[in-house]
């Protein structure tokens, strides 16, 4: 089964877009959990109060109207009005009331006596005198038990309107009001039109009788039908969620005691998660967002990527070659691991050209020693067997072939030295620079005596190296100080050291050793060109030696994972600094850690 | 699937409409019950004519442009004549529960109905007069819904003068605003005659009779079928008794079916169904019927081929113009309920 490799681009938009739509998809799930019971009680609790306050105001509107008709007819009661005074009271109670359509008052057979109807209904009074309102249930019942009783809703025969009449009795007599359910429909309006809630009052017999639009109540919608509005009607107040006006609401139903109607107050699922839904908006925008971000960086990073790998792969194959500058690299692919495989197979090539460099020096340098003992030696011996018989030029020419041939050996030795600096391991042992420099100052005293040098050492760190290169590099350094001191000044040699951060991009804590002197210094141009192998700033007759000195000394720091800077003036001094790792964190004094 | 539902659902004769709208609501939920129609849920879009043949017409052309399937209305005869040309004109199959006006009769159009025509109607209730032995008859007719009321009065005068019978006086009244029921009494007894033949709506109906009564106490009054609806008995009390209604349904059925629907009705809509509701269930059931047999394409076809179809009481009969003929009823007011009158 052949394992699926996906490549860089696919990786890095996956994870830009695991990073970018996970959390946001968490936080929304989040979100929706704990917000809707929230948003749900809140909706809840505004229908119960919505509801509370509707039935109030059908409360009041009922009792206004049964105090005006118990007026009439405690007046009637108390004292029997003469003739037209009960017609004028009648007439005035609808001009007081603009929802009252119809007064009656029965006599005591319940047939009407006195009416007085709203100019609106288009009827006449006198149509209605004599009318029999004894097998009305409610002018029964009100006259059976002696108090206001308000009757079951109809469609008024006067008006076509939805109306309610109350029966108040009066002795023997009745007063009997129709109320046009319009007023309430008004009132329901009025106390509806803050929110987004719907409110609906229906009768007895779950017909709507008042509704925002007062075209609904008319055509009088049943809502019996609904359990919640059953139960209410039946006495008991009941939240429910129900479809209605095409679409899911929340609802309350009311009881309104004592006329057994209910109010009912609903409103839209879709209205009470809203701030949900902009939520999920938002979210939908954040994370389209986040798909497009992180298609376009992915595809930016590795198309970036894969432009720099190949760059490098180009240096390093040019640099088996005949050598480069590394390409600046930020990294990315998106044909990573075919051209990590190239760069890969490019290295092996590069380190098999260096093992075949090496022992070409090595068997070079080896070889060329036994030409160069024989050119010594027998150009000794011609020497001797010549000595008196040749002429001055001759024996300066001898000589010079002499002295190019010693210069030669050096030169060889110092490539074979060189050269074991590539090809050996370096050792990881516990170095006390301190010692080490000590070692090398003990070595170096008949020159320091002859120059009167004075050479100043502060404590230096115990580090985790090659002794025998450590000691190296610091007489090679040393050295080269007093080789190159000014004859007009005394030598003075300062080697110090303290913890620092390796670069000011990293939190890497490093060894700064620090070799400055006051010879005669080097111009500031050479920095670089200094640590190159066999190159010189002086004339050879002026200063001997090879000019490998400070090579074996950049290529000793560099094996032990450190670099060296070198800085100097002109006629004032030098000044080589050297950062070498923690490698276990001991500083000077034993203590200190390798991070900041 | 949308169904179309027209008629007056406000205004003083609103129980009509709202009885229709209530069965026309019924039928569909229980088609929904069932399946729907074609695979397809059934939704029904109401809307209030306000018994102005005006904005009947205005919503006829609304339920067209929803592109309902058929609609169940107009409820009044004068609505469904006012309405035929453009009935006709949008080819919509409509059904009417109630209109039952003889205008509408032998018609190749896209109207039918449910209910038999007035004609019918008012011939059996004069002869149910001729049999009591009366032989004066004053004629009363609300011009609102004139094509109804002339039908009614036309047809019943024709066929009580032609059994030996006379119509003393026709009298008609606009309703309100304006009409004072006191001098309309006053004219029915000065009439000299043994028999009141009122064609009005029930409200208006109770006030007349009760105001013609407390003039002439033995006056007989018949009433059209406008009138026969649930409230009717209750609106005047015991000088309702004795009154003639005819009756578009048997309200005496007990059969298993129709006692479900009245059981089902009641917990539905809180009440008992009267014949607009049993009108506006059948309505339905009708343009149901049509859609199975054909789907919607050639609706109107299936409807003029449909000739018997199983109402909630009985069986109903179409002609070729898609016209039923059903039975109608005669019952007498007592006690402030309906009895039934023997055949």
């Amino acid at each position: 089964m052949t394992k699926r490799v996906w490549s860089l681009g696919v990786r890095l938009r996956g994870q830009f877009l695991l990073l970018g739509v996970v959390p946001v998809l968490v936080l929304f799930a989040t979100a929706w959990v704990l917000l809707v019971p929230v948003l749900t009680d809140q909706a809840e609790a505004r229908n119960r109060e919505l509801a509370l306050a509707v039935r109030d105001q059908v409360q009041l509107q009922l009792l206004l109207r049964q105090r005006a008709a118990g007026i009439v007819a405690d007046g009637l009661r108390d004292n029997p009005p003469r003739a037209g005074e009960l017609q004028r009271s009648l007439q005035a109670l609808l001009q007081r009331d603009p929802f009252l359509q119809a007064a009656y008052v029965t006599g005591a057979d319940g047939r009407v006596a006195d009416a007085a109807l709203a100019p609106t209904t288009g009827r006449f009074a006198e149509d209605v005198v004599g009318l029999d309102l004894s097998t009305q249930a409610h002018v029964v019942q009100a006259r059976q038990e002696q108090s206001p009783v308000w009757s079951d809703t109809f469609l008024s025969t006067l008006t076509g309107e939805v109306t309610a009449a109350l029966a108040v009795p009066a002795g023997d007599r009745t007063v009997v009001v129709e109320l046009s359910l319009t007023a309430l429909s008004k009132s329901v309006v009025d106390l509806a039109q803050s929110g987004l809630s719907q409110v609906v009052v229906v009768d007895r017999d779950g017909h709507v009788i008042a509704h925002p639009d007062a075209r609904r109540a008319l055509q009088q919608e049943n809502l019996s039908a609904l359990p919640f509005v059953r139960e209410a009607l039946a006495g008991t107040a009941r939240s429910a969620r129900t479809n209605g006006d095409s679409e899911e609401q929340l609802a309350h139903a009311l009881p309104v005691p004592p006329i057994g109607w209910a109010v009912v107050v609903s409103q839209p699922v879709s209205a009470v998660m809203l701030p949900l839904q902009q939520l999920g908006g938002a979210v939908l925008a954040v994370l389209v967002g986040s798909v497009l971000l992180a298609v376009a960086v992915g595809w930016r990073m590795a198309h970036r990527t894969g432009t720099e790998v190949a760059q490098l792969a180009d240096w390093a194959q040019r640099t088996a070659g005949d050598g480069g500058n590394p390409p600046d690299l930020s990294f990315s692919t998106s044909e990573f691991n075919a051209v990590w495989t190239r760069l890969r197979d490019l290295f092996q090539q590069l380190l098999a050209r260096n093992r075949e460099l090496q022992q070409f020096v090595m068997v070079a340098s080896h070889d060329l020693q036994e030409p160069l003992r024989k050119i010594e030696v027998f150009g000794d011996r011609l020497r001797g067997d010549l000595d008196g018989r040749l002429s001055e030029p001759e024996r300066d020419r001898l000589d010079r072939v002499l002295g190019a041939a010693a210069r030669m050996r050096a030169l060889v030795n110092d490539l074979l030295e060189y050269s074991a600096l590539t090809s050996d391991t370096v050792a990881q042992e516990s170095v006390q620079l301190t010692a080490v420099v000590d070692g090398v100052l003990d070595d170096l005293e008949p020159g320091i005596a002859e120059a009167q040098a004075e050479f100043l050492v502060a404590a230096l760190p115990t580090i985790r190296g090659d002794p025998q290169q450590l000691r190296q590099m610091f007489q090679n350094l040393l050295g080269n100080s007093l080789k190159y001191r000014a004859a007009e000044r005394r030598l003075r040699v300062v080697i110090e050291s303290e913890v620092v951060r390796a670069s000011a991009r990293v939190s890497t804590l490093c060894h700064r050793i620090r070799v400055r002197d006051n010879g005669i210094g080097f111009d500031r141009a050479y920095r670089e060109k200094i640590f190159v192998p066999f190159q010189r700033l002086h004339a050879r007759q002026d200063y001997p030696g090879t000019g490998i000195g400070l090579a074996i000394v950049h290529k000793i720091v560099q094996r032990h994972g450190g670099s060296i800077q070198a800085d100097g003036i002109v006629g004032e001094g030098a000044e080589f600094v050297i950062d070498l790792p923690l490698a276990g964190g001991a500083g000077p004094d034993g203590s200190g850690a390798d991070r900041l | 699937m949308r169904i179309g539902f027209l008629g007056g659902l406000s205004g003083r004769v609103s129980d009509l409409g709202i009885g229709s709208r209530n069965g026309a609501q019924l039928a569909i939920e229980d088609l929904n019950a069932a399946g729907g129609l074609a695979g397809r849920p059934l939704e029904l879009v109401i809307r209030d004519d306000e018994q102005s043949p005006d904005l009947a017409r205005q919503r006829l052309d609304e339920l067209c442009d929803l592109d309902v399937a058929f609609i169940v209305g107009p409820i009044t005869s004068t609505a469904a004549v006012a309405l035929l040309p453009t009935i006709n004109q949008r080819r919509v199959p409509v059904i009417s529960p109630l209109a039952g006006a003889n205008d509408l009769s032998g018609q190749d159009d896209a109207f039918f109905r449910v209910v038999s025509d007035t004609a019918s109607s008012a011939r059996q209730q004069a002869a149910a007069l001729l049999a009591r032995g009366l032989r004066r008859i004053v004629t009363v007719g609300d011009a609102k819904n004139a094509i109804f009321s002339r039908n009614w009065i036309d047809s019943a005068s024709k066929h009580f003068t032609a059994g030996g019978g006379v119509v003393v006086q026709a009298l008609s009244f606009e309703g309100a605003p304006g009409l004072r029921f006191v001098e309309l009494a006053q004219q029915i007894a000065a009439s000299g005659a043994d028999c009141a033949v009122i064609a009005a709506n029930a409200a208006d109906s109770a006030v007349l009779v009760q105001q013609v009564r407390r003039l002439q106490e033995g006056l007989f009054v018949a009433l059209s079928a406008w009138a026969g609806t649930e409230v009717f008995p209750t609106l005047g009390g015991p000088a309702l008794d004795g009154v003639m209604v005819t009756q578009f349904f048997d309200r005496f059925n007990a059969t298993p079916r129709w006692l479900d629907f009245v059981a089902r009705y009641g917990q539905r809509f809180g009440e008992s169904p009267g014949y607009p509701a049993m009108n506006g269930y059948d309505a339905v059931q009708m343009g149901a019927a049509a859609v199975r047999a054909t789907g919607r394409d050639g609706l109107l076809q299936a409807l003029r081929q449909i000739r018997e179809l199983e109402g909630l009481q009985r069986t109903l009969r179409f002609d070729e113009f898609g016209d039923c003929i059903v039975p109608t009823y005669l019952t007498i007011v007592e006690g402030g309920r309906y009895v039934a009158v023997p055949a």
